[in-house]
């Protein structure tokens, strides 16, 4: 009796083994079987269609353990991204897959309408690859990825490593699709988007700047410079923001007039001031500790020319500061999050308020205090 | 002459030899290799005692039983007539004893206030070499032999403790092999042992081949892949164990000894930790268990990846990744099967041959048919590397049996993964860890001290602490005493 | 020390047990669904929710203490008599095996939506369930082991998401209170329901060998444990998503963790699935011990649950391939948290009052 019972069981077992195994692997998707983006550019042309530019490595196989990898460029037209995805499709063998995009580029004209709606197949997705970084493109992002520059030769190796690295020298956070996901929603917080130009003589990209966005659509625009003050006033310092200001105007050579100047360390503190008629002051007080890189003008041999320097530096600095700031109100893009610190820690008046119209007409008192620490092995 | 057991329970000798016979062989628990033969000297009746293990009978003989006859009727005292170079008389039956377990033998004699004891040790008649599969750096090289009696004797040489016992059975209706159980009677707990006691008496075979066959027939699961009983062929392991409070089982014509109950992690501990310095011991500890993992889950998991979530792979391996997989022409699952048995034929055909030519398989399977099979573009160089680094990998287990059960277990998940990915690798490692959770040696928990989580037992078992931070025994095997030792007195002065 | 041969747990499993029990299938979208009532106030709820267990598993511990010996099943035949306590014992397992049946429903909803889109339903169910039959069967000292054991789990949980601390905006929960109470307490109805699995304590105490006000501690460190554990993952998430993107976001831990990468693995949220398949596995576990347990005390004579374990299993895979479709799925799973609102905080309750009233007490054995 028992031994019935065993053997019942274990043919049930016996049974439903070999259905799984002869039902065989459902969801299985090799690697080698697999077109693997790993960057994509996309454009809106005049009527509104969605171009997909996509990048794909093609492995040729050598006869020695050596391969040659290199970059395809391909693209399609569709209405939205994944009907421009699957027109790719139909023209390209192997199935394409998505997951591992690093970098996503979007033409200036489409970030100027929106590019949540672009992205929102990545964000459903679960295999969506949000972790790419994001950057715009003045111009076409189709052009971006026909380039062929001599740094690298896949173009997916290339973009991430020029964003990164100039990130470090202070132009911009590197933003990701899911980070800007969670600030495209979020009330009085806004993104800078790294923006590029192509340079089709030298076959190079160059971030010239940083594309201002508010909410989902892209506003304006900002040079390296102000980037980069943007980012100090919001209290972010990456590795090596530097700036170059002229100090004089007199000097024959040209070279001479400038100082470069790379910031050490900063400290900076927000006040927000609301009058009960939801009246704002914001006051930014910005201290700065600065090594000077290059004078080629002057020793640096006292502390009394050292103090000069200082006004002179801080001088334009605030210059700087109030012109970026009148350009971010200008855009509409809050990307200090003083919105969202009205909204926290003054929720009253932020009720009574209309963030999207108020935030042109506030004002945004910048205070930079710079001090020179060191000067490098000269004086 | 003071001595310094005389405060603890000590009895005198008496003027009576059987007496004296009778208060030995409780001091000694009545273990089976005491042994007497009874003589008449000078018209008092009298007794030799002795360690059957460790004593040299035919020292006995020449140097005790025969000038005993031949001075049977002549006047002198037992000093003169004994030619053995060892002799001292004793007063006390815990000092003979002492001197029993040390390989001599005692001369009792009626109407004698004590006794002589006439050194009679064993000299082993060959070394034992060190088992070649359980190899140390440093440490002992001494390891079992095949006769039963001078294996027992390794092991009373290394514990000279009057609470070591041994109890003799007869297994085998044919071959009426001889079997000792050995343990350490104030440890060991009493229900493991009676438990074992009923499972050896209620065998009834025709022969008893070897402790594989022991094994299977006292271990609860025999399906299971993993072993239940720890085999050894090392003297100075077994010795560590029962001082554990476990049992050992040995048996003639064999050179390995069992030893119950165990816990998986006693696998993986080898006499090298303790003999090399605590963070390295520790290290190499941490590292054959990492290894375990290792060799059970890493083909699993790359089958896993290139056939699932390959977007799991970081950006700067997935590009060399794709490239050695383009052109394969079979699917992964099958690409690691036939490594794995190429691995498998390789060691199983190394393990036959004489240590020269096994290399020279080695060298041949492994980097002619490895370079070979890569060049033909038959199999991915990654997959080569997986699967070779699995193989090594399974390799370091220091107990070959061990090593077995797992190379068994990659198989199960290698499918796992191929159906359901991830998905499938941890609902197999799940059932084995389940099972591993319902798995018992002798009434013991197998997967301690994991399961039940103890973690007092996971600092002396996953990593190798300072000998004087482990004070107290080893839980698994239930004994009865926990304090083990002070081992550095010297610091509390 | 003795060879236990009866079928007993320690005090310290105890705790991983109910742990086991509360933690599973709703911990991925726990966070969501107290969002959706009390906003970014989600974290007060969970504590808030957290006390009113506390006082529950104090009421189920003053029934318990009444009834040492005995399971909620016994105790059921003990006060209300053998027919309507046979009535009410039917119902208990029928809501334990649906609870199991809505586990294996979701867990397979979930791994067709995020890892394995095209395997079949039916198969992933019943895998797992296959895998609980083999845990369940024999004594719950093994269970218990296992459920220790795999706790080991939820320290890599909780350091994958504490990871989550560099990529937050610490100005997402303020203003603290924004909508006042009446959401919170919404919320916490939710968070009530996300922890459903203390009700473990009715079927296991009496298996936990030591003494009665041990029982409770152990209870309690489960509860507390748990309860920091989910306020801090719907604050993490909270703070993670800010205002607006969490409501677009239904498993928002896996979200979250799918945006972080590594040097060496990328794509964190596979390996946070896997850890959380045992955390299913393991509630489903209790929830079919459970109901099988409840079979056996219709068998008196019979001291072993094992034989029923396959027959609740069969049921229960067959129920939870009912609902297909995320609405479906969620619907069902609705409907059986709603369930609880009886059998776990009603029933239980109602049954202490009666054998308070009546002075019921399990006789004394000397």
């Amino acid at each position: 009796m028992k031994t019935l019972l065993t053997k019942k069981k274990g043919l049930l077992l016996g049974t439903l083994i070999v259905i799984v195994l002869l039902t065989g692997c459902w969801d299985q998707r090799l690697i080698k079987e697999s077109r693997l983006i790993l960057a994509a550019g996309l454009d809106v042309d005049p009527d509104g269609k969605i171009i997909d530019t996509v990048v794909y490595p093609v492995v040729n196989k050598g006869s020695n353990a050596m391969s040659m990898v290199k970059s395809v460029v391909v693209s399609s037209t569709g209405v939205t991204t994944r009907d421009a995805r699957f027109n790719l499709d139909k023209k390209v063998s192997q199935i394409f897959d998505a997951s591992r995009n690093r970098v996503f580029l979007f033409g200036e004209k489409l970030a100027q309408k929106d590019i949540y709606s672009s992205l929102d197949v990545i964000y459903r997705d679960p295999r969506g690859s949000v972790n790419a970084m994001v950057a715009v493109v003045k111009g076409k992002a189709k052009k971006s990825l026909e380039i062929q520059p001599k740094d690298s030769t896949l173009l997916d190796i290339y973009y991430p490593e020029l964003l990164r690295s100039t990130s470090a020298i202070g132009l911009f956070e590197i933003e990701t699709v899911q980070s800007i996901c969670t600030l495209m929603f979020d009330e009085g917080n806004d993104y800078l988007l790294p923006y590029l130009r192509i340079n089709e003589q030298q076959q190079r990209a160059e971030v010239i700047g940083t594309a201002m966005f508010h909410k989902r659509k892209m506003t304006g625009t900002l040079t390296g410079k102000e980037s980069t003050m943007l980012l100090l006033l919001n209290g972010v310092k990456q590795d090596y923001p530097r700036f170059t200001f002229k100090i004089n105007d007199n000097k024959d050579m040209k070279e001479r007039n400038y100082i470069t100047v790379l910031v050490n360390d900063i400290d900076r503190k927000m006040k927000i001031h609301i009058t009960p008629d939801q009246k704002v002051r914001v006051n930014l007080a910005l201290k700065m500790d600065v090594n000077v890189n290059e004078l080629p003008v002057d020793h640096l041999d006292s502390a009394r020319k050292a103090n000069q320097l200082n006004k002179t530096l801080t001088r334009e600095m605030n210059a700087l500061a109030k012109k970026t700031l009148a350009k971010t109100q200008k855009a509409n893009c809050d990307e200090l999050g003083i919105g969202k610190r009205i909204r926290s820690f003054h929720y009253g008046d932020w009720k009574k308020m209309n963030w999207e119209k108020d935030y042109r007409n506030i004002s945004i008192e910048p205070e930079i205090k710079v001090t020179i620490v060191q000067h490098g092995i000269i004086n | 002459m003071k001595n310094h057991r005389s405060n603890k329970n000590s009895k005198p000798v008496t003027m009576n030899a059987d007496e004296n016979l009778r208060g030995i062989q409780s001091i000694l628990h009545e273990t089976s290799d005491l042994k007497t033969r009874t003589i008449t000297y000078q018209k008092s009746s009298g007794v030799i005692i002795y360690l059957e293990s460790i004593v040299d009978t035919e020292k006995i003989q020449q140097s005790v039983i025969e000038p005993l006859n031949k001075a049977m009727d002549e006047e002198g005292t037992v000093e003169n007539v004994i030619t053995n170079t060892e002799l001292s008389y004793i007063e006390e039956l815990h000092e003979g004893v002492g001197k029993l377990l040390n390989g001599s033998c005692l001369l009792s004699l009626d109407g004698m206030s004590g006794m002589y004891a006439v050194n009679v040790t064993n000299q082993l008649p060959r070394t034992p070499e060190e088992p070649s599969n359980e190899k140390v750096v440093r440490g002992s090289h001494e390891g079992f032999v095949d006769s039963l009696t001078q294996n027992l004797g390794m092991i009373r040489k290394r514990l000279e403790n009057e609470n070591l016992v041994i109890k003799r059975y007869v297994i085998g209706k044919s071959t009426n092999t001889k079997m000792a159980v050995v343990y350490m009677e104030n440890l060991v707990n009493k229900e493991v042992l009676s438990e074992i006691f009923r499972r050896i008496e209620s065998i009834s075979v025709d022969m008893e081949f070897s402790p594989g066959y022991l094994e299977e027939f006292l271990e609860n699961k025999t399906f299971s892949p993993f072993p239940q009983m720890l085999p050894t062929e090392r003297p100075d392991r077994t010795m560590a164990h029962l001082l554990d409070g476990r049992v050992t089982v040995l048996s003639e014509g064999s050179a390995t000894a069992l030893i119950l109950p165990v816990t998986f992690l006693s696998f993986f501990q080898s006499p090298d930790d303790f003999n090399s310095r605590v963070l390295a011991g520790s290290f190499f500890r941490l590292l054959r268990m990492v290894s375990f993992l290792v060799a059970m889950t890493l083909p699993a998991f790359y089958i896993a990846i290139i056939g699932f979530h390959f977007e799991i792979l970081p950006n700067e391996l997935i590009l060399p990744v794709k490239a050695s997989l383009e052109g394969i022409p079979f699917p992964p699952i099958i690409e690691a099967f036939v490594m794995v048995f190429t691995i498998e034929l390789i060691r199983e055909a190394g393990v036959r041959l004489p240590t020269p030519i096994g290399q020279t398989i080695g060298i041949v399977g492994g980097l002619v048919i490895g370079d070979a099979v890569v060049s033909a573009g038959f199999i991915s160089n990654v997959m080569v590397i997986v699967i070779a680094v699995t193989a090594v990998a399974s390799f370091t287990v220091p107990t070959y049996e061990m090593g077995a059960s797992i190379r068994i277990l990659t198989f199960p998940l290698m499918i796992a993964a191929s159906l359901l990915g991830f998905l499938g690798i941890v609902m197999g490692l799940m059932v084995i860890l389940l099972h591993l959770c319902k798995l018992e040696s002798v009434g013991t928990p197998y997967f301690a001290p994991f399961a039940p989580m103890n973690l007092s037992g996971l600092k002396d078992a996953v990593i190798r602490f300072p000998l004087w931070k482990m004070e107290s025994r080893a839980k698994d095997a239930l004994p009865q005493s926990k304090r083990q030792r002070n081992s550095r007195g010297w610091k509390n002065k | 020390m003795k060879l236990k041969k009866e079928d007993t747990i320690t005090s310290f499993q105890f705790i991983f047990l109910i742990i086991q029990a509360q933690v599973g299938v709703g911990i991925l979208s726990m966070p969501f669904n107290i969002y959706t009532a009390a906003g970014h106030d989600s974290w007060i709820s969970v504590l808030i929710s957290g006390c009113i267990i506390q006082v529950l598993l104090i009421l189920f511990w003053i029934l318990m203490k009444r009834f040492p010996s005995m399971t909620l099943y016994e105790v059921l035949d003990n006060t209300t008599g053998s027919f309507i306590g046979g009535g009410i014992k039917g119902l208990y397992i029928i809501y334990f095996t649906l609870v199991g049946s809505s586990i294996l429903s979701l867990f397979a909803e979930i791994i067709n939506l995020w890892i394995l889109p095209l395997t079949p339903r039916w198969l992933l169910i019943v895998l797992m369930s296959g895998i609980g039959i083999y845990a369940v069967r024999g004594p719950v000292k093994f269970l218990a082991r296992f459920y220790v054991f795999v706790s080991l789990l939820l320290i890599v949980f909780v350091l994958l998401v504490v990871y989550s601390f560099w990529e937050v905006d610490y100005l997402n929960i303020f203003p603290i209170g924004e909508k006042g109470v009446m959401p919170v307490l919404k919320g916490t109805e939710k968070a009530l329901f996300s922890m459903i699995g203390f009700e473990m304590y009715l079927i296991m105490a009496p298996y936990v060998q030591s003494t009665a006000i041990k029982k409770l501690k152990s209870a309690s460190i489960s509860n507390v444990v748990v309860t920091i554990f989910y306020s801090f993952l719907t604050l993490i998430c909270i703070l993670f998503f800010g205002i607006k993107e969490f409501s677009l976001v239904p498993e928002p831990l896996l979200y979250m963790i799918k945006s972080f990468s590594f040097k060496v693995l990328e794509r964190i949220d596979l390996l946070f699935l896997s850890v959380w398949i045992v955390s299913v596995g393991t509630s489903y576990m209790a929830y079919l011990f459970a109901a099988s347990r409840g079979l056996m005390s219709f068998f008196p004579k019979n001291k072993d649950h094992s034989p029923y374990v396959f027959y609740v299993a069969i049921v229960s895979v067959l129920i939870s391939l009912m609902p297909e479709g995320v609405y479906k799925v969620g619907q069902f799973s609705t409907f059986v948290t709603h369930l609880s609102y009886i059998f776990v905080l009603g029933l239980p309750v109602l049954l202490l009052l009666l054998s308070l009233l009546t002075h019921r007490k399990e006789k004394q054995q000397s």
